[in-house]
């Protein structure tokens, strides 16, 4: 089999050392940067399946790096993860809109790192056309606030965030491959709701949902339920911002 | 005054209810909810509409089931109201099938409400 290779950005020299043995002797093969902009550089020139960076580095950190290396036209981008001994809530959703696929606690777990790598390229490409989707598409909200103006459409989303809570509430319960027909029903709803509103990250999760379904597929289930959860959050917390 | 011109929808989420009230309003319109086909019948038995827009995907009674029945009405100012569909395509209709229930236009989700203005504003002014 094919090594994984990985590439480890941080700017202390010794937590590189540590990490990179350990690494290497689960079978990585290692590359270093000690900064964004080394790491970029190096992305630039070579390909990697997981990019590990820590988020505080001088020169460059990690958030400012990992935008310019998603503006890079690489189909085979790495999955970007980013580490840090602790992330607050509203981190985050920073690091994720930034175009962090996975955020690891630091000290790093290699059991973890291994099961990132196990899903690597097939994931990491779908998130890339996700990224690029709106928490709250603009032109949608332009078009629906000529009806009245952009005050009026609060109400609106607050009705939307009730509904869509309870709609989620609801597929908790749900059993997908037991109760199919219902649980597609709520996603279609779902999805059908969070376009017309322009909620096209959350619109797009709901299809993918109702695609597993669809095809019987339900391992991964688990993970895009916990993204339709975190993008529901990111939503909650933006859409009066990106409102006014 | 004029009377405003009546439309009638059919649609069981409440998101898509509330900015089409909120639309309709706007451009003048008196808007009646009905929240599954049954409800459209009822509604149908001491009203009439200028318009209907019915969503597809609907408990009790779905909007074929109910675009069926009102062009099998008996009364033709109720078999004749223009019936704009909204539809996920979660059923996987296509347009034929549309046109042979006796549907005017169809509007795909996610909605484009411009666009519902616009069939609105061609069934009701004609």
């Amino acid at each position: 089999m094919k090594r994984i290779s990985l590439l480890l950005v941080d700017d202390d020299f010794n937590y590189r050392k540590i990490v990179q043995q350990l690494l290497e002797t689960s079978g990585f093969e290692v590359n270093l940067a000690t900064n964004g902009n080394d790491a970029f550089q190096h992305i630039k020139n070579q390909e990697f399946d997981i990019v590990l960076m820590d988020i505080q580095m001088p020169f460059m950190d990690g958030l400012t790096a990992v935008k310019l290396i998603n503006e890079l036209d690489n189909s085979e981008r790495p999955i970007m993860v980013a580490s840090s001994a602790f992330f607050s809530e509203d981190q985050k959703i920073k690091l994720k809109d930034a175009g962090f696929d996975e955020l690891l606690v630091k000290p790093i777990n290699i059991k973890e790192v291994l099961a990132l790598s196990n899903r690597a390229h097939k994931t990491s490409i779908k998130k890339l056309t996700r990224q690029k989707m709106a928490i709250l598409n603009q032109t949608i909200v332009q078009k629906l606030s000529k009806y009245g103006g952009k005050a009026d459409l609060i109400p609106i989303y607050e009705n939307f965030v009730e509904e869509t809570s309870f709609l989620i509430s609801k597929l908790k319960k749900v059993e997908p491959k037991k109760e199919a027909i219902i649980t597609k029903s709520l996603l279609h709803t779902l999805k059908g709701n969070a376009g017309s509103v322009g909620a096209d990250k959350l619109s797009s999760i709901a299809k993918r949902l109702e695609i597993t379904i669809k095809e019987n597929n339900f391992e991964d289930w688990h993970l895009h339920f916990q993204e339709l959860e975190d993008f529901f959050l990111e939503f909650r917390i933006n859409y009066r911002n990106l409102l006014t | 005054m004029e009377k405003s011109k009546k439309v009638l929808i059919a649609e069981d989420s409440s998101i898509i209810i509330n900015l089409t009230k909120k639309i309709m309003e706007f451009e003048g319109y008196d808007l009646v909810i009905a929240r599954n086909g049954q409800e459209v019948l009822d509604i149908l038995k001491d009203q009439t509409f200028d318009v209907i827009l019915m969503d597809i995907n609907m408990p009790v009674m779905d909007g074929m089931q109910c675009t069926k029945a009102i062009r099998a009405h008996k009364d033709p100012k109720i078999s004749k109201i223009p019936i704009i569909v909204i539809t996920g395509n979660y059923k996987n209709y296509q347009p034929e099938d549309f046109k042979n229930a006796g549907v005017n236009e169809y509007l795909q989700k996610p909605l484009n409400f411009d666009k519902m203005v616009e069939y609105v504003k061609k069934y009701v002014d004609a």
